[in-house]
């Protein structure tokens, strides 16, 4: 090796440099220091490339003890019974053992197959049922509309009512159909097998843990039905308006969103779906893991499903009866959870849209042809809104007049 | 000179023998060296987190069973590594099948990297700045430097695994290696 030539990235390159530097001992010590007395003028390219290599520490990804031993246990069982099949002469285990390896067996073989049933969910739902609303598509229609609430309110079985005053309400599932909310004292209790519905009305969100650790947050004028545990084996829930989740990953239980245009079935992800039912178009966007898109799912030839890869965002247009997908900045489309509003040549007619149903509040414009125009920027959504509003005049040449939304019936018709 | 070297490669190769002879500590001690290390790894391929652990269980599975057909390897670190990187990059290639339309140019392979908190709030300052460097950096560049110093892969190893001649491995890692010097500076 000729190691005069060396620049950095050589020595960068060369195995026993690297194990010098990270694991030193006294023969390749000797060597290095020989060498370098050998080659002063090296010193500096020594140096440097020492400083890079100690630098370039990654740490490891965090990962649960438990984890690590669970996944050892099942590919012991996994291998045991691969071997015990052909063989066949083995002694059997001790029946008590045999359980356990029975247990890790069906683990490890739900976990090897999960790849493979991701694929044929798009299948599933080519064979429901269609033109008819889900059942719980139907539980939310009998549950109030968003606009019409004045509070948010979660609606619990038989009939039950819990009023949450909160602009933002949190509450979360604790298995056993124990519910905590945060704004009361009490824990409410459920009947594990029935279902719930949020309501979250304009000028509200909601931010919920669901009984499998998933958590959603909820914003303003939505309705998510979802229930009280997830017993089957998939999770199941329904919503109208726009929700980011954040899915716990559970291989075996498959998490779906339903919404009235399209379902997304996720694995283990975080994405956010917007559904207002009065609006053209249904969208999802990918934050990170992977999500299948089913649109169309009310006719039954026309189907379009379609596999999201982080950052993208799939548009339905219930008029075409199309999906489109493109890539997109994701922060722009999540933000709301944190309460600001980030627009990249948005046009004004979606941005006070977003404002109207984030305050609660009628927004006017003197000149229609205004809402045309288009706005970029981040409006803070924890200031007040005449002050989104003036912030937007200014930059935009605004004339418009607030008021307030006309207060709705306690109950619809619908 | 190779003294420690040998040693160590010695007790790697006396694990690897006594696995082969059907030793399950020895397969145990292999597991837990390397399990931290693969899914670090795993996850700089694909953010989800349980097809990285369904994808090591089922390299370990098949070195558990086909345990009497492998090899002599001289590492078993590569060898793991390798094996991890094909079934991850079919499991990903599978799920893409099931598509109906795909974007064009959609990749499922992308390259993340992360910091835990922990490492944060050790060096904060250093983190973010080489955090921000690596950003800089290619999918490709910031892959070899990953193979390189964290997973501590031979130069020939790298270069197998990337597809490369060693020639073009070379040329990668001056390349990564150039833009974050010039990053940190």
């Amino acid at each position: 090796m000729n190691y005069h030539q060396f620049s950095v990235p050589d020595f960068l390159a060369d195995d026993y440099f690297l194990e010098w530097v990270l694991r030193p001992d006294v023969a390749n010590d000797v060597f290095w220091l020989n060498w370098l007395q050998g080659h002063p003028d090296k010193k500096e390219e020594v140096a440097e490339a020492r400083r890079l290599i100690l630098l370039l520490r990654f740490p490891d990804r965090p990962i649960a003890d438990e984890r690590i031993a669970g996944m050892l246990q099942a590919i012991h069982a996994a291998a045991d019974q691969a071997e015990s099949r052909p063989a066949g002469n083995r002694r059997p285990p001790a029946p008590r053992q045999r359980v356990a390896a029975y247990f890790w067996r069906q683990l490890t073989y739900v976990g090897a197959v999960a790849l493979v049933l991701c694929g044929l969910f798009a299948a599933h739902f080519l064979y429901r049922g269609a033109g008819t609303p889900s059942r719980l598509e139907a539980l939310a229609r009998q549950a109030i509309l968003p606009e019409h609430a004045a509070e948010t309110q979660l609606l619990l079985t038989g009939a039950r009512t819990v009023v949450l005053s909160p602009k933002v309400s949190s509450l979360s599932y604790q298995g056993n159909g124990r519910i905590r909310i945060a704004s009361q004292e009490a824990v409410e209790a459920e009947n594990p097998g029935g279902f719930n519905v949020l309501v979250v009305p304009p000028g509200k969100r909601s931010v919920l843990a669901l009984d499998d650790g998933t958590k959603v947050w909820v914003n303003s004028g939505s309705r998510l039905v979802y229930p009280v545990s997830f017993t089957g084996n998939e999770r199941r829930v329904y919503l109208d308006g726009e929700a980011y989740f954040e899915v716990q990953h559970n291989a075996q239980k498959p998490f779906l969103v339903e919404t009235q245009q399209m379902d997304v079935q996720v694995l283990g992800t975080s994405f956010n779906v917007t559904a207002y039912p009065g609006e053209q178009t249904s969208s999802a966007v990918l934050v990170n893991g992977s999500i299948g898109l089913i649109a169309n799912k009310t006719t039954l030839f026309g189907k379009i499903s379609r596999q999201l890869t982080p950052n993208q965002q799939a548009v339905y247009h219930q008029r075409e009866q199309q999906l489109q997908v493109r890539e997109v900045q994701v922060e722009d489309y999540i933000s709301w959870k944190e309460g600001y509003l980030l627009a990249r040549e948005m046009p004004l007619r979606t941005i006070l849209a977003r404002l109207e149903r984030y305050y609660n509040r009628r927004i006017t414009l003197r000149d229609v042809r205004q809402e045309q125009q288009t706005f970029t920027g981040k409006l803070d959504l924890k200031q007040d809104i005449t002050e989104v509003m003036d912030l937007l005049a200014t930059t935009t040449e605004l004339d418009y007049l607030l008021s307030e939304r006309s207060t709705a019936p306690e109950h619809p018709l619908e | 000179m190779e003294s420690k070297k040998k040693t160590v490669k010695l007790s790697e190769q006396a694990l690897w023998t006594a696995f082969k002879r059907g030793d399950r500590n020895a397969f145990d001690t292999l597991y837990n060296q390397y399990v931290r290390l693969l899914y670090t790894y795993g996850r700089t391929i694909t953010n989800n987190a349980g097809l990285v652990e369904d994808c090591i269980q089922e390299v370990f599975i098949t070195l558990l069973t086909k345990r009497e057909g492998l090899k002599e390897t001289d590492s078993i670190k590569f060898y793991l590594f390798k094996a991890l990187n094909r079934r991850i990059t079919e499991a990903l290639s599978r799920t893409r099948l099931v598509v109906t339309m795909l974007p064009p140019g959609g990749d499922a392979y992308t390259f993340s990297l992360w910091w835990t908190e922990m490492a944060r709030e050790e060096d904060s300052m250093q983190a973010d700045k080489l955090e921000a460097c690596m950003a800089e950096l290619t999918d490709r560049q910031r892959q070899i430097i990953f193979l390189r110093f964290y997973c501590e892969l031979r130069f020939t190893e790298i270069a197998q695994m990337l597809g490369l001649s060693m020639k073009g491995t070379y040329k990668l890692l001056g390349r990564a290696i150039g833009g974050l010097r010039e990053q940190l500076r």
